[in-house]
């Protein structure tokens, strides 16, 4: 199923942990994966070295070989290196986990007392394996063991920071696949819209539907029928006129669907009354189109086409507390019936949802549309936009 | 060879002037004709056929009350069904499946040529009815034709009746009822992200609001479809379209994050399962 597996993608995303070498560019490309984890650990204790061997360089006497030196850090940062990589694979093991979850100060806490522990293990050792002394000799000096617990901690932090930074870009570069998608769903919609602007032109049934009832009028009532062809050419113009721009105002919105309703009226005659009310003032409020008409379309093909006795439709336009409300509202067969009736699509909320889906594209977050019931009977849709969020036409 | 009686016809379709229209165009091509009954919607030519006994009726598709296939249905299981001819403006769809079904059909606007077939395939149907011992729906339009054609169009009424046994009783929810002031907000499920219970109700929370209904949220888990909404917590189910990932807090309790709402849900321990990597 679609929707079940893009959470659990991002979920298995969140919960990877970052490797510190992922701070450097470059290393964060190849996938994540134990092996890599493991080279990368090399790869990071041989450049801990480096630095130390450099620092050393720069503080000691340049006539003191360097070679040895260097051969000497790299077993004992890779030593470290290892307990580090080890410790932590080994308490996610014995812990289930809890290591890679943990956040804040328990986070903190934990790398600080695995690296100590590990680079005074690595030391230790180390110091076994060239010098064949004792173990623990190193660590009876206080001097070596605080400077021992010093480097500890300077890579605890510097692993803290370098994984909070590497979890931060992984965050980010999620972010920014989402930011994606929703302009890439946007142009969709921008396109979908377009499209059908273009068809609502010539929805074929609409259409044809008017040139019977013309063709059936020419001869008993000519008048009639030129009434509506008149009508339906208002309707063709006003719609091919929006269909070509991005926006349009209340006022040619209202003129459009008046057209709309007048072709409509003299098909179906007493079964369908309609009420615009857009006051004047309002008129040149700019708009996107198409956004009043799938409405009314909705109201009559789901609402009054299927209910014998037909009803109202009315369309109001309002601005109240800086918030442009435009309603549709039917006396229709409402939900219940609706639901059931034939000219109901399955899944009764897509219409509604794709209209949803456009306003916050047009508008953003503040644009809002709900369905209610409408008072005795029938439905009633109420789209809210801000109106700081509508450009008004340059008029004047 | 002559017709003995005269045939009556019923003419159906919500709108008028196209019933006046079609009557018109059958004066021109077929005179002996009469119209008997018009009917305005699906009940109304029921019960005129009921009454006048048409021999041919004329239904249009899409009309309230009752479609025209429905009425066509109801008609087939009668005992002496009259010729049935479906007219409908442009649908290619509708087309499709009536050319699919060998069912005599009229596009709206007809013309007088396609009119004067559809009179002659009529007259030749009855002849040869008249042939052979009277059998009620020996020809023109079939049961198994009439039924071929509602499966092809899907659109009979009784298409969300669940298919197996095994399924549900009742179709999942699609729409919640929620009272706003003194208003009813009708909610498709689809819109919401996410269900919190809350003493006797139930919070519905939105992209862009929240309301209450008086469904118990064990109600809810039952009558939502388990697919799309995912009990994550004893007093929370989410729409799993909805959620945009998980996260672990300090604590390390796995929590939702949401597309279009930024509270963060927690998942408890019983439903963490529902999170780990399929």
């Amino acid at each position: 199923m679609n929707n079940s597996s893009s959470p659990n993608t991002a979920v298995a995303r969140t919960r990877r942990i970052a490797h510190p070498l992922e701070l450097l560019p470059g290393f964060g490309r190849w996938p994540a994966s134990p092996g890599r984890d493991a080279l990368y650990t090399v790869i990071f204790s041989s450049l801990v070295a480096l630095v130390l061997v450099a620092i050393q360089a720069m503080v000691s006497d340049p006539s003191r070989p360097l070679g040895r030196y260097f051969v000497v850090m790299l077993l004992v940062s890779n030593l470290c290196g290892l307990f580090i990589h080890g410790g932590m694979a080994l308490l996610n093991f014995l812990f289930h986990g809890w290591p890679q979850r943990a956040r804040g100060l328990p986070r903190v806490l934990l790398h600080i007392v695995v690296s100590v522990v590990s680079v005074m293990a690595g030391v230790a050792i180390s110091n076994v394996l060239l010098s064949g002394g004792p173990a623990l000799h190193l660590l009876a000096a206080p001097a070596a063991l605080i400077q021992c617990t010093l480097i500890a901690a300077v890579i605890a932090v510097f692993m803290l920071v370098v994984r909070r930074n590497a979890e931060r870009r992984i965050q980010a570069a999620q972010n920014a696949a989402r930011q994606k998608e929703l302009e890439a769903a946007t142009a969709r919609l921008l396109a979908e819209a377009r499209l059908r602007a273009l068809q609502a032109q010539i929805e074929p049934h609409f259409l044809y539907n008017t040139l019977a009832n013309v063709m059936g009028l020419i001869g008993p009532h000519p008048d009639q029928a030129r009434h509506m062809l008149e009508r339906f050419i208002d309707y063709l113009r006003a719609s091919l006129d929006t269909s070509r721009s991005e926006a349009t105002t209340l006022g040619d919105e209202a003129r459009l669907l008046a057209a709309y309703l007048d072709v409509l009226t003299v098909r179906m005659g007493a079964r369908l009354r309609y009420r615009i009310d857009v006051p004047a003032a309002l008129h040149h409020v700019a708009i996107a189109p198409m956004l009043l008409q799938p409405m009314v379309e909705n109201a009559i093909s789901h609402g009054l086409e299927p209910k014998v006795e037909g009803g109202e439709v009315t369309i109001n336009a309002s601005i109240d507390n800086g918030v442009l409300h435009l309603v549709v509202s039917d006396t229709g067969v409402g939900l219940d019936l609706a639901a059931g009736a034939m000219s109901r699509k399955p899944g009764g909320g897509v219409g509604l949802g794709n209209l949803r889906e456009r306003l916050r594209s047009l508008y953003g977050a503040g644009a809002s549309v709900a369905l209610l019931e409408n008072q005795p009977c029938g439905m009633l849709v109420r789209i809210a936009i801000p109106v700081s969020s509508l450009t008004t036409n340059p008029t004047s | 060879m002559t017709v003995t009686t005269a045939w009556r016809a019923l003419i159906a379709d919500d709108e008028a002037h196209l019933r006046d229209y079609l009557e018109q165009q059958l004066r021109d091509v077929w005179p002996e004709l009469r119209v008997v009954a018009r009917a305005a919607n699906g009940l109304e030519a029921l019960r005129l056929i009921d009454e006048q006994e048409p021999d041919v009726v004329f239904l249009d598709i899409r009309m309230p009350g009752m479609t025209g296939l429905d009425v066509a249905a109801r008609l087939l299981d009668g005992p002496h069904p009259p010729h049935i001819v479906f007219v409908t403006a442009f649908d290619q769809y509708a087309v499709q499946a009536f050319d699919h079904a060998a069912v005599d059909y009229l596009l709206k606007p007809a013309t007088l040529d396609r009119l004067g077939k559809t009179v002659a395939r009529l007259k030749a149907a009855q002849a040869a009815q008249s042939a052979r011992t009277p059998t009620p729906a020996a020809e023109g339009v079939t049961v198994a034709a009439l039924q071929a054609l509602l499966a092809q169009l899907a659109i009979a009424p009784a298409a969300v009746v669940p298919v197996a046994a095994a399924a549900p009783l009742e179709p999942p929810l699609q729409w919640l009822r929620a009272s706003q002031g003194e208003q009813v907000r009708l909610i498709a499920v689809d819109e919401v992200v996410y269900f919190q219970s809350n003493d006797k109700y139930t919070s519905v929370m939105l992209a862009d609001g929240e309301c209450l209904i008086r469904t118990p949220i064990s109600k809810l888990r039952e009558q939502l479809d388990g697919g799309q909404f995912w009990q994550i917590h004893r007093s929370v189910i989410v729409a799993a379209r909805h959620i945009a990932g998980t996260r672990h807090d300090f604590r390390g309790r796995l929590m939702v994050q949401l597309k279009d709402r930024t509270e963060q849900l927690v998942v408890s321990r019983n439903y963490v399962d529902l999170f780990r990597q399929m």
